[in-house]
């Protein structure tokens, strides 16, 4: 455009073209004097002043230098993709040998929707052939047919419920459990000696003996994971939780903890053929429209099945860290913690690490006995 | 109508022959053009780049990125424009990508530091243009340099196409017709848009001065 100072009239705005000029210094200083006298804009003049300090603060700018090795690096891409057969700038990853498929590109013409009218079909037949063979086996069995039942296969294990327990264990933190905490120490028959409340000093004492064992149970054990971070060893904490608890141990504990005599009574698996007579009451179950809900699945328990885990807890035995870990026990893991004793000691081997080598570098108070105590964590129902 | 701004574009006759013979060595299966290209134009793409994302890393990595698509792509240099041009061109496709595809106008672009983990490399080097080099006071130079590290803190802060114009035509030196060629749009457009980056431009520049120091650094 011209940018002749007199072409715009005074009540009328400057154009971004005259505007431009301005910055960019294509006019002289008289004519833009002009043109800002006659925009009658205030403050024009200031503003394009300060666009014009913007500019020169742009073009007065370096180069800016860069990094060494570009050139290598481009070269060494090229190569690649040289090598690659790529050119044009194409993504590396749409040339690699691997072929990826397109995800989208199926969507919608996935190969067995070819065959879903004949699937529909197939499944109408099922559906009348079952509800055939259902309606056919009750009016064949009649009213004389025997109550539909499942026979529990080899691997149902009947299990005996022991007596009550009447009060939970002895606890150094003392909380009510509820009646049904766990299953398993309900139908455990208790040990004697872990009906006796311990203090801390008396578990400390009995962990020196190798004698103790922690039990805790808890609704959740979300926290598990985390109790097992903190335990790993590799942190400065005066204990650690290990996993590998030796068999001689855990025959120990699971004695005191999952004490549920078993009435293996084995019946053998459903064998259709083996009882012809029982053939329609057998099937009966299996077919019709209720079918699911006529198979009751046997109830099946398993002694130890709510343990959560088991550990060797290897921590200062004395007072003050019982104390310690138990209130760290129950918070992480929200639940119940009970100090009971164990019938007999056991001889857990201590881990040789650099700090229980090396305890005699500790202040004298700090000196106390570690010993591995068993850790059992329960899941309660 | 004049569209050309003040500053002549800095490549010079010669430079676009030796572009062009550089050019036709490199189609002929020369790879040592390849350096002689990239030393030629590195500083400048990587200018472009880095005025544009105002990260060093990732202006590295955008170099790289438009100098392998310049080679590769070399045949479809039809020689209508200049060699440079057409780089830029190239460069400048790679930068608004990133930045639409990254909307790395909004994060990176505020979390860089003013220097964009600038090192010793970011120190000013290579004057462009000797007619715009000055004798300056200290006192002026202070005053530079500040007004400077403002200009580009908000040169940040506005929209990557509107960046994009100013970079070309006040750091590059480019024509309106040259950016129109570089962007792929109308001369028109250009003079519109330069017009809108320079309003936005000088209002970050003002926000910058009216907030608390605190809230910049």
């Amino acid at each position: 455009m011209t940018s002749t100072p007199g072409q715009p009239p005074a009540d009328r705005p400057l154009t971004e073209d005259q505007i431009l000029d301005l910055v960019e210094g294509r006019l002289s200083e008289a004519d833009a004097e002009a043109v800002f006298s006659r925009s009658g804009r205030a403050g024009l003049s200031e503003r394009v002043r300060q666009m014009q300090a913007h500019r020169r603060a742009l073009q007065n700018m370096p180069l800016e230098v860069a990094p060494p090795h570009l050139a290598e690096r481009v070269i060494a891409t090229l190569e690649r993709d040289a090598l690659l057969g790529l050119a044009k700038g194409e993504p590396v990853d749409g040339h690699i040998p691997i072929h990826i498929g397109d995800r989208t590109r199926h969507a919608g013409h996935r190969p067995w929707m070819k065959a879903a009218p004949g699937l529909a079909l197939a499944a109408g037949l099922v559906l009348l052939v079952g509800g055939g063979a259902y309606w056919s086996s009750l009016l064949i069995g009649g009213k004389d047919r025997p109550a539909p039942t499942v026979t529990p296969g080899p691997l149902a294990i009947k299990t005996e419920k022991g007596p009550r327990a009447t009060s939970p264990s002895g606890a150094a933190i003392e909380v009510e459990a509820p009646a049904a905490a766990l299953a398993i120490a309900d139908s455990a028959p208790r040990n004697e000696a872990a009906t006796k409340v311990l203090s801390s000093e008396d578990a400390a004492r009995l962990a020196q003996e190798g004698r103790l064992v922690i039990r805790v149970a808890s609704s959740s054990t979300r926290g598990v994971g985390q109790l097992e971070a903190m335990g790993n060893g590799r942190n400065h904490r005066t204990w650690r939780l290990r996993k590998d608890v030796p068999a001689e141990v855990s025959s120990t504990i699971l004695a005191v903890v999952t004490a549920a005599p078993v009435n293996p009574e084995f019946v053998g698996p459903v064998m259709a053929a083996s009882e012809p007579e029982r053939f329609g009451s057998v099937i009966a179950p299996l077919v019709g429209p209720r079918a699911a809900l006529n198979i009751v699945p046997p109830r099946i328990e398993r002694a130890g099945a709510a343990i959560a885990g088991s550990y060797l807890l290897e921590m200062p035995a004395d007072a003050a860290s019982v104390e310690s870990i138990t209130t760290l026990l129950s918070d992480r893991l929200k639940g119940e913690v009970r100090l009971e004793v164990l019938p007999e000691s056991i001889e857990a081997p201590l881990t040789d690490d650099a700090e229980s080598l090396t305890w005699w570098t500790q202040p004298p108070q700090h000196w106390a006995p570690r010993a591995a105590v068993p850790l059992v964590i329960e899941e309660r129902e | 109508m004049r569209t050309t701004p003040g500053k002549p574009s800095p490549t010079t006759q010669d430079d676009a022959e030796d572009d062009l013979r550089l050019v036709e060595a490199i189609r002929r299966g020369d790879t040592t053009g390849w350096s002689r290209l990239i030393t030629r134009y590195q500083d400048r793409l990587y200018s472009v780049c880095y005025r544009m994302v105002h990260h060093r890393e990732l202006a590295a990595d955008l170099t790289q990125d438009a100098f392998v698509k310049i080679i590769q792509g070399l045949d479809t240099f039809d020689g209508r424009a200049k060699l440079s041009t057409w780089m830029i061109r190239v460069t400048m496709n790679v930068c608004l990508s990133r930045l639409r595809s990254e909307k790395l106008r909004r994060h990176a672009s505020l979390d860089a530091p003013p220097g964009g983990g600038g090192d010793s490399r970011s120190k000013p080097s290579q004057p462009r243009n000797h007619e715009q080099s000055r004798e300056l006071s200290a006192d002026d130079r202070v005053d530079t340099e500040e007004e400077r590290t403002r200009v580009l803190e908000a040169l940040r802060r506005i929209d990557p196409e509107q960046r994009a114009v100013i970079i070309l035509c006040d750091c590059h030196g480019k024509s309106y017709e040259q950016i129109a060629e570089v962007l792929g749009v109308a001369v028109g457009t250009v003079k519109s848009r330069l017009f809108r980056a320079r309003a936005a431009l000088r209002e970050a520049v003002e926000n910058l001065s009216d907030a608390p120091k605190g809230k910049n650094e």
